[in-house]
């Protein structure tokens, strides 16, 4: 999907793991490995608006739109 | 749940099909009725030469002879009479058989087999001996007061059993030396249009077709003449049932018997599991909060496209086996026309085509629940 999600990018840059992100925010560790996966096909407003306060970024941060062939060369990595 | 409009007006479109097909339904039966009552209306009449006098005690299998009673006779006479002429008539067109053997059927299609007369004869001739002698013990067992009621109950089953076990071997020897027995595929669904006549004559089959040589108009319609002409034919007809009996070789009875046997078992197993264990698995999942799962739509397409197939082979089954049979069936037997078939069984197709929208539905519904799943 050509939606890419750096949440993993963001977590580097504020130090901070995936496990504290998930008890701050509330949400099953499963759940965020989904979405720092890419595997995610929606996302909630609510949720982009806590992430975004927790690691005090903005959303294009967190998202990025590639184009097809950028992503298939990403995902083969 | 709110429906969409697309939803609703794709369930219109269901009930308006089905209704429509109900109407076309009744309009077909009216138009033959109509139709029927125009022609009389019309003046249209038919007149047809039959043999008279003594022509028609042989002609055409005796099927136009009629009893021409002398009015002095007694009463217990004429009805005599006119009785075994009638019997003679209907033996002739097929109303009486006096053959006796298996038949069984599966659907439209089955199987028949007449034994030979000789077989027959030695048939009952080895029943009736087995029957005379069993009376005779049977009675001993029940003139002998030494014996309790549950001794006597007990010695009366084993004779009834060792009756039956003979039988059984009788009927099995006689028929593995059966040489002349007759075979037949039977298939039902055929009728004659009258005036055409099945009947037998000389141990062959043949068709009384009419032959018209004019037509002459009058004021009020016109007249059609005829005469009747005889036709061999290579089926029998059974009026009664409406099934005509094409004769095959013992290879092909037994292949065909066989076949039809093994089919029949599977295709019951097969229909239980689909019509019962498929919905079952589909509650019980239902029930347990699974519905909108692959295996679920997978159920219900199964069950759609079973009620499709067998509703094709139900209809359709006997019009391709009459294409595949070709001129082995004479053309002046008829079936019922494809769409009034089509339209009288109409049900199966119907709840098929519910059960694949709902297998659309359920696909959708599983999607949804994949994206709601994965929503974070």
């Amino acid at each position: 999907m050509p939606i890419v999600v750096n949440l993993d990018v963001m977590l580097a840059k504020r130090k901070m793991t995936l496990t504290e992100l998930s008890d701050r925010m509330g949400i099953t560790i499963a759940n965020m490995s989904i979405l720092k996966s890419g595997k995610a096909k929606a996302i909630r407003f609510s949720t982009l608006e806590e992430i975004c306060r927790i690691l005090e970024c903005q959303p294009g941060d967190i998202l990025e739109y590639m184009d097809q062939g950028s992503y298939a060369k990403l995902m083969m990595r | 749940m709110k429906l969409s409009w697309r939803n609703i007006s794709i369930i219109a479109m269901v009930i308006a099909i089905a209704c429509t097909l109900y109407f076309v339904m009744i309009m077909f039966s009216l138009d033959r009725a109509v139709s029927m009552s125009v022609s009389f209306n019309s003046g249209t009449s038919m007149i047809i030469d039959q043999p008279q006098g003594r022509e028609a005690d042989t002609a055409f299998g005796g099927i136009f002879q009629h009893s021409n009673i002398d009015m002095t006779m007694p009463a217990y006479q004429y009805v005599r009479i006119d009785d075994s002429i009638k019997q003679v008539v209907e033996y002739a067109k097929g109303l009486r058989d006096y053959e006796t053997g298996d038949a069984w059927s599966f659907g439209k299609f089955g199987v028949k087999y007449s034994e030979a007369p000789a077989i027959h004869s030695s048939r009952e001739a080895a029943r009736s001996r087995v029957t005379d002698s069993a009376i005779e013990r049977l009675s001993a067992i029940d003139n002998d007061l030494r014996l309790t009621s549950q001794q006597r109950k007990m010695k009366r089953d084993s004779v009834n059993l060792a009756i039956n076990r003979i039988l059984k071997k009788t009927d099995d020897s006689l028929r593995k030396v059966d040489e002349n027995g007759t075979y037949y595929i039977t298939l039902e669904g055929y009728s004659l249009n009258p005036p055409t006549e099945y009947y037998v004559s000389d141990g062959k089959y043949w068709l009384a077709t009419v032959k018209w040589d004019s037509t002459t108009n009058r004021n009020n319609g016109a007249v059609q003449y005829g005469h009747y002409v005889r036709k061999p034919i290579g089926v029998k007809f059974r009026p009664k049932e409406k099934t005509i009996l094409v004769p095959v070789s013992k290879a092909s009875y037994r292949f065909w018997d066989v076949t039809m046997r093994y089919a029949m078992f599977v295709l019951i197993f097969i229909a239980l599991y689909i019509t019962i264990g498929l919905p079952i698995h589909i509650i019980i999942s239902i029930s347990r909060g699974d519905a909108f799962t692959p295996a679920n739509i997978r159920r219900l397409t199964i069950l759609a496209v079973y009620l499709f197939l067998s509703w094709i082979a139900g209809v359709l089954g006997p019009y391709i086996v009459r294409a595949l049979l070709g001129d082995t069936i004479p053309a002046e037997f008829k079936q019922k026309h494809i769409v009034e078939a089509v339209l009288e069984d109409v049900f199966p197709l119907l709840a098929g085509v519910g059960l694949f929208l709902l297998s659309r539905a359920f696909k959708k519904g599983y999607k949804l629940q994949q994206e709601q799943a994965l929503t974070i």
